[in-house]
């Protein structure tokens, strides 16, 4: 059976509950006719790929719903061979370049030609153009983004770019200067109860306000977090309260852990101890830029005033060698041993 | 995947092609992007750059022309520039022969950018028709025995794709002069920039790009709330294509609004339009709002070291949720930052080290909400423990 | 996970083979059928080329040294009896029971098994002396562009799997010669003769979707379903079938940039394979110095009886520095290196055996990862010369400077045989415990100050360029030298001196602060690698049954583990799951894959305990080695028992003594 979150995922601008304002606007581009290429930039968690495919189904109506998956193959210039899989309709295509690295200007520039050099298969399809949504476009390498904005300008007739991204920050000029940007922001914790309590009717959940406020509290406004910690808590519990727990995923309990016992003890065997914390992390793909986030958000409420501004610092300093640096559990245990030595001069 | 390629759909679109050739082109009109519709004609045209302009226009009566190497900040005129000189140099009938644009960093190899010299070189000279006619065309344009060769972006090609350059430049030099466009003169090898008389262009100052905004603005029949103008300036620092790019998309996204409700045969130039506001251009060029910024600097300067960091910390957390760009929040806290007199000159010497160490790790990919929040906290404290 | 079965044998005990003619097996089969000198001369046509011109006379093989003695002492010498391996008796009483069970029915379920271990540590000679004495023919698959010409000893593998991979295409035509038999069960029961099937040799596992890979993998599986019952179906007793056993030497020691080019069980057979019911892994270890030390005496006096000569005698110091190097065949080699020269029966006599003499050996008689281990040491034992420097008086403290350590980094760099990079981490697992000092607060700037000359070190290395080509270049040779550098220099000087190593207690080390461990780091991708697959699976799965928003979830597959996937979704997902199973009344079921891809510190919380149930007695047999030698350690990689998450494989194989490292 499937999630919550994918069960009650809005399939038209209608459907979405909150940015009215930008559903309307989309829902104006889709009509016009004049399609331009968007850029739709937001943080995780907020509708970004939920309202571009509710914009799709305002510009192509039903028909984008019918998709399948294609595993496509590209040769690289070394002749390596690259397996690729693209979402498809007849409509539009859904890609991830970010999956095959640094190869992902060849994808580009080979598929987005043939996409564009031919027309839209369905006469009588509402647009003339086919819409190739971009996942990851902040992931993207420099030569795939200028390659993109290449393809952009010699084929706009045929086909219009959806490009999704988290930040624009990594998104080369030309690109944001040719796109339309639209920003998504993430819901409110109003709006995030709102949903929650719209699902839970749906579901015939019992309803508990305080409940439902907590949850779009510690979901950080992320609503699919939201929803998932919404259907785990009713899961895992009979009785729903106000005071019903919510756990938290167990990768975040354990960097929660971590930060309890830096606070707690200061010696080299701590150190050891967090290390091999560390290795359990980092050996189930949690991105070290995550640990070292939440590390320091866990550390910041437990600790005085005067070093929350230096653990802040540190963490953003860390976390950049961890950008720049191969080694990452170098970089991690440099910032644990400094948030000690912290603690320790405090002490 | 299939679907998309398969022969049939590729007959039906050539057919469909051919068939919607002619109502394709008024279509494309709208679509075209306003900065080609006007980009400068003739070189007076082109927006404040009067130094420039004023010695490329000599060029014009002499029959020979050096190696030319534009540069400066993106969006001032320079591809425009050489463009308008062109079409002076050899009017629109000879302009396509005469005249070869290259893209240095899209035809990236050095190999295809001098194949394709090579192969545009050794075509004839074009001239203008024989006869009458064509006295005439010369009296109207000097068509010197030249070809020009503009190689933009320049500066992304290798270093060994210039030095490379450099060869094929002497090579077809008796028949060609080439223009090199690019924003950072230093990327440019010296042998290279050695060659070539350097004209810089600066960027626009805002009475001249508002001016050009306005005149694009009235004969596309877009109308422009107060202060939309200066937003757009402000939102492209001074570059006009960016600003041109802006003002369409607002309008696109205005006109869209509009249509929506009337149905789209409705799209009629009579109807009133709604007019472009500053939040639309601020929301279209992904700028944060003025507000918020503002919030985030009152919480900088709180007195007490801890409700400072609690204020931020929020602020700073509701920044990233709401998806703003940290670039941007960086760039505009730099911007009110510098300017406020308030601050000592030795402290904002503190807070810019800090801001470009920020601004390299958001380069590097760092993660936004800490570099923001770890910018934010590091400034506050040193306005608190200066100010 | 890698560790499968139920009856797993003991993980701990370290293997000694005193050689690995690997690929010989005809030859060893046919030993036993006719006498050993004509034997060897039947090996030496096949090996060496020579034809039956050759005179087969000879009985006394030192009678007749050209042919004979030209081959190598670890062919020459090889073990010819189980009692002669020098692989730890228990391991081989694993693999032992193991086929026997197999064959003869008491382990019907298992039908693959795989023995993997660094190159040398005897796995290959083990399963075939094992298959002589139990009296079992082996089929070895190899692949086609094998260098050797096929022989009536090599037969295909089982009909129906060689089939499978015929059709795949993937490896060409096998080596099919002799053995006519089309059905490897009609086959079997009408041949009176027990098989086994011996698999070294492995299509290329560059790219996880190459396609001779995948069809390998298949045919692997195929193989595994069609003949192994599934546990459930115990009762109806299947008949004994031929067993597979492959070897995997994995690459041992491997930084994070040649992560790719290693060759892992997991890489090669993906976690289905392994986590199949019918497949049991053992894992062999580098040999004890001890039992090399026996191993290789053996080997010398084979080697006195062949050439008719006395016992060569190379002295303890060299045999000891012989012994460590854990790969039995390179330390053969290495002996017999030694032994070269005059010929007479003492070795060479100028033997640079003194370590001290800055360590320029003429034979690089350590391996690397010795070399290794000794360079860490000298970082983080931090040693300083004799205060003999001119000091500033005492009333000037601050100009005081710091004692000279022995050897300067640029010198450590020179000697140091592995690469810098895994030098590195090397010291960075290594560091923590020398910061030990008297006050709180010093240990804890100690070990600040070199956490960050560490990161420092890593922000210098030109790994991070590694992907775009530039890796090679002599300028990111010299920044690797640079990053060293500053890693030796920062720790040794932030280091306390002189050094107490601490007892990590409570740490996941156990046992000695002395112990040089080899860097976890670089062993974390490995890990990563079989979640990251796992991952997929488990998406895969659900995607089948529908649990999964097709396409709306926007994981269009690829390479890349979405942290999306990994933050969120699986974690509420496998809580959900929890939830439901409580629920619906049973007790939340095993362990299924998903909470193994979202449940950690299982394997840290649990500890304890378990590790001594891993290792059983890890000190018998190292009672009767000479005083002075280096201990050997519990080595290897314990994958601790039934706990997951798990990552901390220990990895201390070669650990060494505080004295050591002074001389």
């Amino acid at each position: 059976m499937a999630l919550l979150v994918d069960k009650h995922r809005p399939r038209s601008l209608d459907a979405l509950t909150y940015h009215d304002e930008l559903s309307e606007r989309l829902r104006a581009l889709a009509q016009n006719g004049d399609f331009p290429h968007l850029l739709v930039y937001g943080p995780s968690g907020g509708g970004k790929k939920t309202r571009v495919i509710a914009t799709l189904k305002e510009l192509y109506g039903p028909g984008v719903d019918k998709i399948k998956i294609d595993a496509r193959v590209f040769q690289t210039t070394s002749n390596r061979k690259l397996e690729f899989n693209i979402v498809s309709s007849i409509y539009h295509l859904e890609i991830t370049p970010s999956d095959v690295g640094n190869y992902d200007r060849v994808v580009i520039q080979d598929l987005l030609k043939e996409v564009a050099q031919t027309q839209q298969v369905d006469q009588s399809a509402k647009q003339k153009f086919k819409v190739v949504v971009i996942n990851e476009a902040d992931h993207l390498t420099r030569d795939a983004q200028a390659a993109l904005r290449r393809t952009m300008e010699k084929y706009s007739p045929n086909m219009r770019l959806i490009l999704l991204a988290n930040s624009t920050s990594n998104i080369i000029a030309p690109i944001r200067s040719r796109t339309l940007l639209v920003r998504v922001a993430a819901p409110s914790e109003e709006e995030i109860c709102q949903v929650l309590e719209s699902v839970g009717a749906a579901e015939k959940l019992k309803h508990v306000d305080a409940l439902n406020k907590r949850i779009a509290q510690e979901s950080g406004r992320n609503l699919r977090r939201a929803l998932l910690m919404f259907e785990a808590v009713y899961a895992q519990n009979e009785n729903i309260n106000a005071n019903t727990l919510i756990p938290p995923p167990d990768w975040e309990a354990l960097i929660a852990q971590i930060a309890d016992e830096i606070i707690q003890e200061h010696t080299p065997a701590k150190i050891l101890q967090i290390r091999e914390k560390m290795y359990d992390l980092l050996s189930h793909c949690i991105p070290a830029s995550t640990i070292i986030k939440t590390l320091a958000f866990k550390l910041v409420p437990k600790i005085s005033v005067n070093l929350k501004s230096e653990v802040i610092k540190w963490s953003a300093f860390y976390d950049h060698r961890i950008r720049m640096g191969s080694k990452v559990i170098f970089h991690l245990e440099a910032f644990v041993a400094k948030v000690m030595r912290m603690l320790e001069r405090q002490a | 995947m299939a679907s998309f390629f398969d022969i049939r759909a590729r007959k039906d679109a050539a057919a469909s092609a051919g068939a919607s050739k002619a109502g394709g082109k008024q279509e494309n009109a709208r679509i075209q992007p306003w900065v080609e519709k006007y980009r400068p004609k003739t070189l007076s045209d082109v927006t404040a750059q009067d130094h420039a302009i004023s010695v490329l226009k000599r060029t014009l009566q002499s029959s020979n022309l050096p190696h030319m190497l534009f540069y400066g900040p993106p969006g001032t005129g320079k591809t425009s520039t050489i463009l308008a000189l062109a079409k002076e140099l050899y009017g629109p009938e000879l302009f396509h022969t005469r005249v070869l644009e290259l893209n240095a960093s899209d035809e990236r190899g050095i190999s295809i950018v001098r194949e394709k010299v090579k192969d545009f070189a050794r075509q004839h000279l074009s001239n203008p028709p024989a006869g009458p006619a064509g006295i005439e065309y010369r009296k109207k344009y000097p068509v010197p025995p030249f070809k020009i060769i503009i190689l933009d972006e320049a500066d992304s090609m290798t270093q060994d794709a210039q030095s490379a350059l450099r060869r094929t430049m002497e090579t077809y030099s008796k028949i060609t002069r080439f223009c090199l466009v690019c924003n950072y003169v230093t990327r440019i090898i010296d042998p290279l920039a050695s060659r070539c008389s350097k004209f810089r262009f600066k960027g626009l100052d805002k009475a001249n790009a508002g001016k050009r905004l306005e005149e694009i603005a009235q004969l596309e029949k877009v109308e422009l709330e107060d202060g939309a103008v200066d937003a757009l300036v402000r939102c492209s620092d001074g570059d006009l294509r960016k600003a041109i790019t802006f003002l369409q998309s607002s309008a696109r996204l205005v006109g869209a609004l509009q249509t929506a409700g009337d149905g789209p045969d409705a799209m009629d130039i009579d109807v009133p339009r709604k007019a472009v506001t500053v939040r639309i251009v601020e929301e279209i060029a992904g700028v944060v709002s003025g507000d918020v910024i503002d919030r985030l600097l009152q919480a900088m300067q709180s007195k007490s070291k801890g409700r400072a960091f609690e204020s931020v910390n929020t602020i700073v957390e509701d920044i990233a949720a709401d998806g703003w760009s940290a670039t941007q929040i960086l760039q505009q806290l730099y911007d009110k930052l510098v300017f406020d007199e308030t601050i000592s000159d030795s402290c904002k010497n503190l807070i810019v080290m800090v801001f470009s160490e920020s601004d390299k790790r958001l380069v590097d990919g760092a993660d936004e909400h800490l570099t923001i929040l770890d910018l934010t906290l590091r400034i506050s404290d040193i306005l608190q423990s200066n100010g | 996970m890698i560790r499968l079965a139920d009856q797993k044998p003991t993980i701990t005990s370290r293997p000694i083979p005193l050689r690995t003619a690997k690929r010989k097996v005809d030859t060893l089969i046919r030993e036993e059928e006719n006498d050993p000198p004509r034997a060897s001369q039947k090996f030496l046509k096949t090996r060496n080329g020579f034809k039956a011109s050759t005179p087969a006379a000879s009985t006394q093989p030192s009678a007749k040294p050209e042919p004979e003695a030209s081959r190598p002492w670890m062919e020459r010498f090889a073990p010819v009896s189980i009692s002669e391996l020098a692989v730890h008796k228990k391991k081989v009483d694993d693999v032992r029971s193991w086929i026997e069970g197999v064959v003869c029915g008491a382990r019907r379920n298992q039908r693959l098994l795989l023995l993997k271990g660094p190159a040398g540590s005897g796995k290959t000679t083990t399963v075939q002396l094992l298959a002589r004495v139990l009296g079992l023919r082996i089929n070895e698959w190899r692949n086609p562009t094998g260098t050797m010409q096929s022989d009536e000893g090599f037969v295909s593998m089982s009909a129906q799997f060689e089939d499978f991979m015929l059709r795949s295409g993937t490896f060409g035509t096998l080596d099919l010669v002799g053995d006519g038999s089309l059905n490897p069960k009609s086959s079997h029961s009408s041949e009176s003769e027990k098989r086994m099937i011996l698999i070294e040799e492995f299509p290329n596992t560059f790219s996880r979707t190459s396609p001779a890979l995948q069809s390998f993998r298949k045919a692997v599986q195929l193989y595994l379903e069609s003949s192994a019952p599934s546990p459930s179906s115990f009762s109806k007793a299947p008949k004994p079938a031929t067993p597979i056993v492959m070897i995997i030497s994995e690459t041992l020691l491997s930084t994070s940039t040649a992560a790719a080019d290693s060759f892992t069980a997991h890489r090669l057979l993906g976690p289905e394979i392994l986590g199949h019911h019918a497949v049991t892994t053992i894992e062999f270890r580098p040999i004890a110095p001890t039992i090399m030390a026996k191993g290789l005496n053996l080997v010398l006096e084979k080697e006195a009886r062949a050439s008719g000569g006395k016992k060569k005698n190379p002295g303890t110091a060299l045999l000891k520095s012989i012994a460590e190097i854990g790969d039995i065949r390179n330390a053969i080699s290495t002996l017999e290196f030694y032994s070269l020269g005059k010929g007479s029966s003492s070795f060479m006599p100028s033997l640079p055996l003194n370590k001290d003499a800055e360590g320029t050996t003429d034979v690089d008689i350590r391996s690397s990862t010795l070399d290794l281990f000794h360079a860490v040491g000298k970082v983080i034992y931090n040693k300083r010369t004799d205060p003999q420097a001119a000091q500033p008086p005492p009333h000037l403290p601050h100009l005081a400077r710091p004692l000279k350590p022995p050897i300067t980094p640029d010198a450590l760099l020179t000697e140091l045989g592995a690469d810098t990079s895994t030098f590195v981490a090397t010291v960075h697992e290594n560091y923590v415990p020398s910061c030990k000092s008297f006050s709180a607060e010093d240990e804890l700037d100690s070990l600040c100050a070199c956490a960050d000359t560490l990161s420092d070190a890593d922000i210098l290395s030109p790994d991070r360029w590694s992907g775009n080509g530039v890796g090679a270049s002599a300028q990111a040779l010299r920044q690797e030298d640079l990053s060293a550098y500053v890693a030796i220099a920062g720790v040794s000087f932030n280091l306390p001196y002189p050094v107490k190593r601490a007892e990590p207690h409570g740490g996941y080390r156990k046992g000695n602060a002395n112990h040089i461990l080899y860097p976890i780091s670089l062993r974390v991708w490995r890990r990563v690698e079989e979640i990251g697959e796992m991952v997929e699976q488990v998406v895969a799965r659900m995607k089948g049954n529908g649990e999964w928003g097709v396409g709306l979830s926007g994981d269009a597959g690829g390479d890349r583990v979405k942290p999306e996937l990994i933050l969120e979704r699986l974690p509420y997902l496998a809580q959900i799951e929890r939830g439901r199973q409580r629920k619906a009344g049973g007790f939340p079921s095993s362990m299924t894959d998903l909470s193994k891809v979202v449940m950690f510190g299982r394997g840290i919380r649990e500890k304890g305990g378990d590790d001594d149930e891993d290792e059983p007695n890890g000190e018998q047999w190292t009672t009767d080695a000479p005083d002075d030698w280096r201990k050997p350690q519990k080595a290897g990689w314990v994958r601790s028992k039934g706990t997951v998450g798990k990552v901390t494989e220990k990895v201390d194989a070669l650990v060494l003594d505080d004295d050591d490292i002074e001389d």
